[in-house]
Parts: structure tokens; sequence; C-alpha cells
């Protein structure tokens, strides 16, 4: 191992007192990372490989530091793939990782897991999906915060400004029912989307029997004057976490991934009057067309287009499904997983 | 209250020895006057600073 080896007593509370000491785990119990258990992590790879730069302080994201948070999280190997797959997604561009590690918003990158590979090491997309319960989905989360706080800086205060923090923090991760789903997987094959939201809202109807019915709770749900969708209006972004049951209503009645994308961008709307009350109203970067609306009944749309709705099917039996707002200054990402 | 984060990233590219200019927080909220006292703020340290460099 390149990094320095710490010499500790050989019991789980000293290590845990240790590691909460230095400032390297996220308050809970970790998999100590010794030496032989980072090298079965890594499953041969070439610890040295760097992914990038992490901010905010820019730290190199090699596998090996990858490899010992991952540990440290409690991952069993055969995870890693994801847990690498979904590094590099958030080292992209487009993602800003550092406006999603420094800001005051409760962000948390969201990993979702698509394809047969995520199905087989056990990454849940069923009942109660965002926990607790999972391993799998509970540690992949839990590295990727771990990897977030010791590779990039992300420590409560000083790299991550967060004003509350959030659970969805800890761990989030979850995969796409993709059993119970009515259309095609969100991204085809063994794939990893991460996106910056806040944890997930619910959308509780038990009385809807149609997809108007549904998805009008939904876009109700979706769009709140405290949300940041729709301020920064260029990088506003939806996920739609559709419980199986909800998905079955609206698709019973013919609508496909692309209606919903449509219908939600249409319906989560506040008028322009109620914007003006507060949120972040005067301090958005809205183009200027919508800045010369000067209708107070105008509903301006809160995010670009139909394509920024992201629609998933998550979750068992119940008449729920959640909205994830995201924090709009950063956009999904996906990354084929490489086996 | 960001500038632990400043410090910290600074530190973590190894240029500790950079000046650094503090904008108080929040920006968010205030009234213009308190905005404009902030820009004011600003030009003052900037000022400071150019003419220490020179």
């Amino acid at each position: 191992m390149s990094t320095d080896v710490l010499e500790l007593q050989d019991s789980p509370e000293a290590v845990l007192a240790e590691f909460c000491k230095r400032e390297w785990c996220d308050g809970l119990p970790i998999v100590p990372p010794t030496e032989d258990r980072v090298q079965a992590m890594l499953g041969g790879r070439d610890g040295g490989t760097v992914l990038g730069a992490m901010p905010p302080l820019w730290r190199q994201a090699s596998l090996e530091k990858l490899a010992v948070n991952a540990v440290m999280a409690g991952c069993e190997p055969s995870y890693f793939p994801i847990v690498v797959a979904a590094v590099e997604a958030m080292l992209d561009p487009i993602f800003n990782l550092y406006g999603v590690q420094a800001t005051t918003h409760p962000v948390a990158p969201l990993v979702v897991v698509n394809g047969p590979y995520g199905r087989s090491i056990g990454v849940h997309g069923g009942q109660g999906c965002f926990g607790p319960g999972f391993r799998a989905n509970a540690t992949i989360g839990r590295a990727i915060r771990l990897i977030l706080m010791n590779v990039g800086g992300a420590w409560p205060g000083r790299g991550d400004m967060a004003t509350q923090g959030s659970p969805a923090k800890y761990s989030y991760c979850i995969a796409e029912n993709e059993e119970l789903s009515p259309w095609e997987p969100l991204r085809a094959g063994d794939t990893v989307t991460v996106y910056g939201g806040e944890p997930p809202h619910n959308v509780n109807d038990h009385v809807a029997t149609t997809a108007a019915m549904v998805l009008t709770t939904v876009a109700d749900t979706a769009i709140t004057l405290g949300s940041n969708v729709g301020a920064y209006f260029s990088q506003a972004q939806l996920m739609i976490v559709l419980g199986p049951e909800h998905a079955k209503t609206v698709a019973g009645d013919g609508l496909s991934r692309e209606d919903v994308q449509r219908f939600i961008y249409e319906n989560a709307r506040l008028t322009l009057g109620k914007l003006k009350l507060g949120g972040m109203h005067g301090m958005h970067d809205w183009p200027a067309w919508m800045n010369a609306l000067r209708d107070d009944a105008a509903l301006p749309p809160r995010v670009p287009s139909p394509d920024d709705v992201f629609v998933l099917v998550a979750g068992g039996s119940g008449k729920h499904s959640a909205v994830v707002p995201n924090c709009t200054f950063s956009r999904a990402v996906s990354r084929p997983i490489a086996l | 209250m960001f500038q632990r984060l400043a410090v910290g990233e600074m530190t973590s590219l190894g240029i500790t020895g950079m000046p650094l200019l503090l904008v108080d927080h929040p920006l968010g909220g205030e009234r213009a006057e308190g905005v404009s006292r902030r820009a004011v703020q600003a030009v003052e340290q900037l000022t400071g600073l150019i003419g220490h460099q020179a």
C-alpha cells in the first residue's frame, strides 16, 4: 500500500475512537482497512490508478483510496465496481462536485444502479429501498460519503458547508426496480447514475385511480416555494421515483415515460405571483423570456425541458412515490459499470 | 464562515501564502444597502492587497 499504515489496539472500540478523533469517518463504526482487506477490495486493480482530483481539497482519487474507504464502509469487494463508476461519474465536470460538496444546500449524490450486475450483488430496488436494511445499498452509499469526506475533504463546517446536513449524506443508493417497472430501465445495461439530490420527498396518494390523478399529486409535491428547483434554472432537474403501484396506474392509462416527463414538466409549476413571495426570487438565473413575464398568473417552467425530469420505478407495495429535487447547480451523470 | 473552506483548499493545493479577500456572509436575504456595504468592504480590501503587492 502507498498509504501510511496506522497501528492500533486490536479492538473495535479503539479503532472507532481513533478514526473519529482523526476525523476519518462519519461517526459510525467502521471495518478497519487493513492491507489485506484493501487488496481484496481492489481485486487486482492497480491501486495507483487515479480517477481525478476531488474537490474541494483537490486530493487525488486513486483506486487505493477508494478501496480504503469502501472497506471502512463495509462493502464486499463485489460492490467496488459500482463505487468506482459512481466516483467516475461524480468527477465529470457536468456534475459540479465542488458545488455539491461545498454548498449550504443539503444535497447528497443519489446513486441509482441499473442492470443485472447490481441485482446480482443485492443492490435493492424493492420494498424499502431507500433503507434501512440492505447491505449493498447501505455500504455503497456510505463508501461514497466516506470518499467525499476523506478524499474530497468535505468535512462538515469546513469543506461541506451544508447548513443542516442531511440523513441522505450518510448513505444514498438504490437500484431501479426494473422487474416491476412498466417501462424500459432509466439507463440500459449495467449503469450507475449519480444525481445531486435532496432527500426523498414523499408522495402519498391512496385515492388516485388514473394517471392524471397520480401525476397531479406528484407534480404538486415536486415544486414548492422553498425548493432550489427552478431558481437556478439552467441546471434544475427533478427525479420522480414512482412506487410500482403508482407506476402501474400511470402506465395503465397508456402513458410512456416520455409522457410522464412532459406531464411533470408542464404541471410542476407555481404562479409567478407565488414565486415572488420568497425562496430565491430576485437571485434566480432565469432566461430573458422568463424574466420578461409580468402576469402574476403566469406559470413559468421549473426545469428547462421534459428531459430534465428523470422517471424511474423503485420500491414495493403501497401507494407511495417520491420526488427528489436536485440542488440546481449540478446535472445528473451516468457511467457504465466496468466489470 | 467560508474562510475555513478557502484556507483548507489553499493549504491542500500548497499555496498557503495567498492573501484572502473576505466578504461577510450571507449575501442572500440582504437589502441593497447591505450588499453595497459588502462591495465597499471588498474594494477596500482589494485596494489594500494590490497596494501591498506593489
